[in-house]
């Protein structure tokens, strides 16, 4: 089984305007131009068996934080918060989740 | 100071004082490198071109023609009507700044944050309990516990510093300025599109009053445009502060005590911008500006091209929490402030009132509020009690900016004293050489308009106050011993009402008094071999002693005039015995040109000079020649102007001492009284004189006493002089008028002995009755009210 930085590698920021239904689509943080956005992007950021996420904080400012992230297999992963994710589309240019 | 070695510091008049670096007139010491750093006064050589002439006395024609007839000085109104508004409003709140994600992802993770300001909430602990004081005194702002102390309009210097990777980026002066055009329209609530505001919100809009201009003066005392640019090869910038240091690709920050910092770069992954809450670092303190949503011209792109984004971010700068209480889409965050609807989560786009959340119909979300995150064209509003915490964010975490002239200017010592906006103390001697006190509190005089508290003493000098801090006055006096005395006010009178503390010393003349900073005091007298001595108080204590001075030298005729553009910088100015001007200084660790040695300025002068410091390394000093005319030079921070010794010719025929404020950079007023005792003024704009150069506007009356003026804001003036009863009158500017009109006065009653000693005429007769209340005990009781220490 690949692992998770083989799969999800890298940067990925929230392209929240192409979200359907439950599914969140990510963009590349480095490469995809993003249009202006008054409330700050989310970004996942997959790394040595961890995630850090980034959200919005009180200074417009995003706030990070690490999480450990254990493998569930069928490209489900948990939280070190007790949520999973479920990974439903890993490319090169676009990465869509569904928040367990 | 606290540094120097204290050799020279002698008690005065005690027998004990060192002479040894004292120089005689037209001696010229052996050693002596500098022609300037002399002993005053040496004979020196002026330039003839740009000196003062003798004896040239030139009508000044407007004077003459505006000439008012002796008598014209009348009562007027009491108050002057330009009190400003209370704004108080706001309450509730737990004072947390609520950090919850906002994002569908991370929901509730709170653990670990890396943020800025949770890392330095949980980590530094002077940045909490910053927070914390701050949460604390607004909270006291919310419940009406305390007031605003700016009244009127705050009016802050902006710094934009332009980082740009492609020159599309590297944004014009144009758009800079229509950002600003935008800043002032929306803290001032002129916005055009207030008006669209949805009845049910529209009584909660509120004028911040707070104005923003691009700085006129940089951190070093030079012009400047306020705009400072830089390429870099950072193609995108985010929000880990690199474009705030020169080192990783940005612009350093000016100092945040004084300047807005407004970075305006690319930002990467769609970011508009970000802030940082009051309390932080000063090298990142200010907000972070997305190039394309900057102003309204030029990159400025819908929907972000109405500025807003900076009118947002300069919101939580001035510590406002965004409206939804930061709490994700949950209904349990705050925003600190009571008068806006509790809401879910952030709004975005243009929505259609009302827009329903957290069960706050029937009106919903305040989606119109700035500190949202809709479109540009879809906020347009702050609150009362918004206002009432960004007033409180001024008056605690940001109180050095903004305060009158930019926040550099500090006055020295004079019997009138404004601790904050909207707020005069005058100190005057009554017949019985008891110090008096009456105040403008921003909404009446006290005791009475014509009443004064009596604070005793038998006084032999007109009392000297300075303010270091809001409701902060020190008062020095000499006394009949010409021993120096002090007493303080600090909510409440000390050492007691009517005592004082000896801080030894025989004088003569008026003491002087700065202050360049807070809790810090200098004292400069002149002793009776006419030396200039100097004391300080550095917070805890007197140095070199109680009692004790220090010996900087000099055989000096007049008072000498003392300011500081900075920190520990003062900048002392005397007329020597040969009548010219002499300078020293203290640069922070030395005296210059030595401890005992003086710069000679030139010039032949007939008053004591008076200087005003508008902005950091610069210096403005006045004069009157020997025809009685107003002679000014000016330090630019690089060199004297006209020359070193020459000056510039301002016309009048001046009786006594002129009178100098600056209430903004590269503004001064000039007060002064003319031949036929009237009160005349010129003022200098940032470009020219007005009325003229060499002409004055008058402003009627029959004083006895040299003008006594003070600037408690930007563009506001306040003059006292005592009229031929001797009692004290009031005039003002309040930006757009005198009042009670251009050449009346209003009358403040009482019998003034002394409000500039040297000009009040003998044989004096009052006109009337003394209105000094409660006339008691006069006897200076020093011995018994000494203070043994200051109990600041």
């Amino acid at each position: 089984m690949a692992s998770m930085e083989q799969n999800l590698g890298g940067s990925w920021t929230h392209s929240f305007e192409e979200d359907t239904g439950n599914e969140q689509v990510f963009r590349p943080t480095e490469s995809f131009s993003f249009p202006p956005s008054r409330r700050p992007r989310s970004t996942l950021d997959f790394g040595k068996g961890q995630m850090m996420t980034a959200v919005a904080g009180p200074d417009d400012k995003l706030q990070r934080s690490m999480a450990p992230v254990t493998p569930l297999g069928m490209q489900r992963y948990r939280l070190g918060d007790g949520r999973d994710i479920e990974v439903v589309e890993a490319g090169t240019d676009v990465l869509k989740i569904r928040m367990g | 100071m606290k540094t120097k070695k204290t050799r020279a510091a002698v008690g005065m008049g005690n027998g004990e004082s060192t002479h040894d670096s004292l120089q005689l007139s037209d001696e010229t010491p052996a050693d002596e490198g500098d022609p300037n750093d002399r002993g005053m006064p040496g004979v020196s050589t002026r330039n003839q071109q740009q000196d003062m002439p003798e004896g040239s006395m030139e009508d000044d024609q407007r004077a003459l023609a505006q000439a008012m007839p002796e008598g014209s000085m009348g009562g007027g109104g009491i108050g002057d009507g330009s009190i400003g508004g209370g704004g108080i409003g706001g309450g509730g709140g737990d004072g947390r700044s609520a950090d919850g994600p906002v994002g569908g992802i991370g929901r509730g993770r709170t653990c670990g944050t890396m943020n800025v300001h949770r890392r330095l909430l949980s980590t530094d602990p002077a940045y909490a309990r910053t927070r914390a004081r701050i949460e604390n005194q607004t909270r006291l702002y919310e419940t009406g516990e305390a007031a605003p102390r700016r009244a009127g309009v705050t009016r802050i210097p902006v710094v934009v510093h332009v980082v740009w990777n492609t020159a599309a980026q590297n944004v014009s002066d144009a758009q800079i300025a229509s950002q600003i055009d935008v800043l002032n329209r929306d803290f001032r609530r002129t916005n055009p599109d207030f008006s669209t505001t949805p009845a049910p919100f529209l009584p909660l809009a509120t004028d911040a009053r707070v104005e923003f201009f691009l700085a006129t003066t940089d951190p070093a005392g030079a012009p400047t445009n306020g705009i400072q640019r830089r390429q870099t090869t950072v193609t995108g910038f985010n929000d880990n502060d690199d474009v705030k240091s020169n080192a990783s690709g940005g612009l350093d920050a000016w100092p945040s005590a004084h300047y807005l910092n407004m970075w305006v770069c690319p930002l990467s992954g769609g970011l508009l911008g970000y802030a940082q809450f009051p309390g932080g670092p000063a090298a990142t303190d200010g907000v972070v500006i997305q190039q394309s949503a900057f102003g309204t011209n030029g990159t400025a792109a819908a929907p972000f091209n109405l500025g807003r984004t900076a009118t947002h971010e300069i919101g939580h700068w001035l510590n406002l929490n965004h409206i939804w209480g930061d709490d994700g889409n949950g209904c349990a965050g705050t925003d600190n402030v009571s008068d806006t609807p509790n809401q879910g989560g952030p709004n975005t786009g243009t929505p259609s009132f009302p827009h329903e959340s957290c069960s706050n119909g029937p009106n919903g979300d305040m989606f119109m509020n700035y500190m949202d995150y809709v479109d540009d064209r879809a906020m347009f509003m702050f609150t009362a009690g918004q206002v009432a915490r960004m007033q409180a964010c001024l008056d605690v975490a940001r109180s050095t900016i903004g305060i009158a002239a930019g926040s550099t200017i500090r006055p020295s010592s004079s019997p009138i004293a404004a601790w904050g906006p909207n707020r005069l103390d005058a100190f005057v001697l009554g017949t019985d050489r008891a110090v008096y006190h009456k105040w403008f509190n921003g909404s009446a005089w006290g005791p009475s308009v014509t009443g004064y508290e009596k604070l005793g003493g038998v006084c032999t000098s007109t009392p000297q106050a300075i303010a270091w801090g809001p409701n902060r006055l020190d008062l020095f006096v000499t006394g009949t011993d010409s021993a120096l005395y002090h007493k303080w006010y600090n909510g409440a009178w000390g050492p007691s009402l009517t005592g004082y503390e000896n801080l030894g010393g025989l004088c003569v003349d008026d003491p002087r008094i700065v202050s360049w900073g807070p809790n810090r005091l200098d004292v400069f007298v002149l002793g009776t071999n006419r030396a200039l001595f100097h004391k300080a108080w550095n917070g805890n204590a007197w140095s070199p002693s109680l009692t004790g001075y220090e010996n900087l030298g000099g055989v000096c005729v007049g008072q000498p005039e003392i300011v500081a553009w900075g920190p520990n910088r003062l900048d002392i100015f005397v007329v020597g015995t040969d009548r010219a001007l002499y300078h020293k200084w203290w640069n922070g660790s030395a005296w210059g040109p030595s401890v005992t040695g003086y710069e000679n300025l030139g010039g032949i002068c007939t008053s004591a000079p008076r200087v005003v410091a508008w902005g950091p390394n610069r210096l403005d000093v006045f004069v009157t020649g020997t025809d009685g005319a107003l002679y000014h030079k000016w330090w630019n921070g690089q060199a004297w102007g006209p020359s070193v010794t020459g000056f510039e010719r301002l016309g009048g025929v001046c009786i006594g001492e002129p009178e100098v404020v600056a209430w903004a950079p590269n503004r001064l007023d000039i007060f002064v009284i003319g031949t036929n005792s009237a009160l005349y003024h010129k003022w200098w704009n940032g470009s020219s004189w007005g009325p003229s150069v060499t002409g004055f506007e008058s402003l009627g009356g029959t004083c006895t006493s040299q003008p006594r003026v003070v600037a408690w804001g930007p563009n506001r003036l306040d003059v006292f002089v005592t009229g031929t009863d001797s009692a004290l009158y009031h005039k003002w500017w309040n930006g757009s008028a005198w009042g009670p009109s251009v050449t009346g006065f209003e009358f403040m009653g009482g019998v003034i002995s002394a409000l500039r000693e040297e000009s009040a005429p003998e044989g004096r007769q009052p006109a009337q009755q003394p209105a000094i209340e409660a006339p008691s005990p006069t006897y200076l009781q020093h011995d018994s009210e000494q203070s043994q220490g200051m109990n600041h």
